[in-house]
């Protein structure tokens, strides 16, 4: 990994590949490198679909080694949707794969002349980069199936579907799981857009006759894996919770907790509730003869996934996560899971991020295009992307365009990005979070639910103003260092509460990079991150006046507490005042 | 001494071989432990007590006509 792959799409006499030295970014791996690239080489004030924006994607320090979880990828660019610096995050295989074959990160810039799309294929031997116009048009679940027939099972995709094709906003890029399908998706931000905007359609990867990466102390770097193992094992969230239940099973505590948006963020709790929850849905996997438990990549010891299967026993999709079943559920108040899974499904294929496309039709719901509740409803719009009709393009360029489109006012947006599962006024510590990441309303950028709810690195009171301020800011600089390693940010739940597993990390990158990394390192790299990319947004004109939540939080309280986001405005300027 | 009557409700893996939601009735004084004892639930495995969606500790009491909901630990996002 000590080299970046450049592919030039806009060259004289078709797109080039070559390669460059890590050279200054040396050190840097995932959102690290993603935001460092994007920030030094984008011109900030550039458009997004433009040839001056760059699609960097970047395994993490740790991934293609032996260390568990370690299988995240960064894809960075500056967003279509929010105008800022993107870095979004998915698993699956391709970021062990990508490490494997020696690259720290792909680089698409430039960008094609005519309208031919592009098939990119890299192994051992090299990169080839080929025009296959037979993949226009096609899902993602059909562009797989093409590459696994041309180059076997062995491989692991990134790409794009109609969507992102079609540039809209509200594009995901998807990443292969270990059954080579089409389901981890780099979601948020539109930076399936930006790989449209490149014309290209797929990224194969084949690491066949490569190793796995080597520490410097293959001991130390053994024990420290082990330990660290042993931590998320015994930890009740990632060791019992996530693996039995995946990730919904935040649905009942949230509800119950008042904090489930529900309505386009109308009122805290869902009556659907039990019908859609993490119980109900891991039940309905067993029984159809799906799973429960499943990683999304090799080397993952959580396992919060699962395989949802149809009412005939038939793979639908995999396990709808706790997002998009809130988003395409009680944000609209649909409590039909199979209808919510099929919208999974559909997703998926059309390349669609699930939470901006549940908090859009919510938008949609509320202009009263369509009822609260009319789940055929809601999958004809997804339909209508996949179509390319104008509905359909409005839908798929997220919630921001069709409130305006449509003349509503209550959009829950910042900077243009949905609002994910949890009410800001209900659970503060996280509408801090979404007013000032600078990614736009991201619930991982912060994920203040952890003290606010879950009780896990400490109690802060979700429905109380003080102390938000504070957590919010920590865990934006822990988050940002975590998604630097290229480990899942589930390990944070064992990590706060156990100083022995966070030690066993920090041993296990040091043993692996032979580096002296201390934990002040890690909050100092947190910090240098977001430092970064504040100063992109800065550059591309956000003010403070962007670090804030839509006003209808201010003034509408929502049941059952009656509360509403009372955080002062002042108080949101001094997040990173550190 | 008079009595309370509240809801309980149990999730994840507390309710597995016990229940969704019942009602109670308690004498009054008696803590969100004492009710957490009555049910068999192991106190270790009991990390989120919620009484009418708001976060309580063990010690507290409950009033009549509460909804006192139980989590193990959970996570996710």
């Amino acid at each position: 990994m000590d080299k970046i792959l450049r592919i030039d799409l806009g060259a004289e006499g078709g797109p080039k590949a070559y390669e460059t030295p890590l050279g200054d970014y040396s050190g840097l791996g995932g959102r690290a490198l993603t935001s460092t690239i994007v920030a030094s080489e984008v011109p900030p004030t550039c458009h997004p679909l433009g040839k001056e924006n760059k699609l960097v994607i970047a395994p993490g320090l740790l991934s293609g080694s032996a260390a568990a979880m370690s299988g995240r990828i960064s894809i960075g660019c500056k967003s279509p949707l929010t105008g800022g610096i993107k870095e979004s995050n998915a698993g699956g295989q391709p970021s062990q794969v990508l490490a494997r074959l020696g690259y720290a990160a792909i680089v698409l810039e430039g960008k094609p002349k005519g309208d031919d799309i592009y098939r990119v294929f890299i192994n051992k031997e090299g990169v080839k980069i080929e025009v296959d116009n037979t993949l226009k048009g096609l899902g993602n679940y059909g562009v797989v199936e093409k590459m696994r027939a041309q180059f076997g099972d062995k491989i692991a995709c990134i790409s794009i579907g109609q969507a992102g094709e079609m540039k809209l906003s509200g594009a995901s890029i998807a990443c292969t799981d270990m059954e080579l399908r089409p389901t981890r998706h780099a979601g948020r931000g539109g930076v399936g857009a930006v790989m449209g905007s490149k014309q290209v359609k797929v990224i194969v990867l084949d690491d066949t006759g490569m190793a796995m990466r080597q520490p410097k102390d293959p001991e130390k770097f053994r024990k420290a894996n082990t330990a660290f193992v042993e931590g998320l094992r015994k930890h009740g969230v990632t060791g019992q919770a996530l693996p039995a239940y995946g990730t919904n099973v935040l649905a009942n505590i949230l509800n119950e907790a008042g904090g489930y948006p529900t309505y386009n963020f109308k009122v805290g709790r869902f009556p659907g509730t039990s019908k859609i929850s993490g119980e109900t849905e891991a039940a309905l996997e067993t029984e159809r003869g799906g799973l429960a438990t499943h990683g999304c990549h090799r080397g993952c010891v959580i396992r919060c996934s699962g395989i949802y299967n149809d009412k005939d026993g038939h793979y639908l999709t995999k396990q709808p996560e706790y997002e998009t079943v809130w988003a395409h559920g009680a944000d609209c108040g649909i409590d039909d899971l199979d209808k919510i899974a099929y919208m999974d499904f559909l997703d998926d294929d059309i390349g669609l991020d699930t939470i901006e496309m549940g908090v859009t039709i919510g938008v949609a719901m509320e202009a009263g295009l369509l009822k609260f509740g009319d789940a055929d409803g809601a999958i004809n719009l997804l339909q209508e992307i996949k179509k390319g009709t104008p509905l359909g393009r409005i839908i798929g360029s997220g919630a921001a365009v069709t409130g305006k489109v449509f003349g509503v006012e209550r959009v829950p947006v910042v900077k243009g990005q949905g609002i994910p599962a949890y009410d800001p006024r209900a659970v503060k510590g996280l509408g801090v979070t979404y007013a000032t990441s600078t990614m736009g309303a991201d619930h991982t950028a912060g994920y203040a639910t952890a003290s606010n709810i879950l009780k896990v690195g400490g109690f802060v009171d979700p429905l109380k103003p003080v102390g938000q301020i504070e957590l919010s800011r920590n865990l934006q600089i822990a988050t940002a260092a975590i998604d630097s390693t290229g480990m899942c940010l589930f390990i944070a739940f064992a990590l706060l509460d156990q100083p022995e597993t966070y030690q066993s990390l920090l041993d296990m990158i040091n043993a692996f990079h032979g580096i002296s990394l201390t934990s002040d390192d890690v909050v100092a790299l947190g910090k240098k991150v977001l430092k970064t990319e504040r100063d992109f947004n800065i550059r591309a004109g956000f003010t403070k006046e962007m670090d804030r939540l839509p006003e209808f939080f201010k003034y509408e309280a929502v049941p059952p507490h009656n509360v509403v986001f009372d955080v002062p405005d002042e108080e949101l300027d001094s997040v990173f005042n550190w | 001494m008079g009595t309370i009557n509240v809801t309980v409700k149990l999730f994840a893996s507390l309710k597995k071989g016990r229940f969704d939601e019942k009602s109670f009735t308690f004498p009054e004084g008696t803590t969100l432990s004492d009710v957490i004892s009555s049910l068999g639930l192991p106190k270790e495995e009991v990390v989120l007590i919620f009484v009418n969606g708001r976060h309580m500790f063990p010690e507290s009491t409950p009033s009549d006509g509460d909804t006192i909901s139980l989590f193990p630990a959970v996570g996710g996002g």
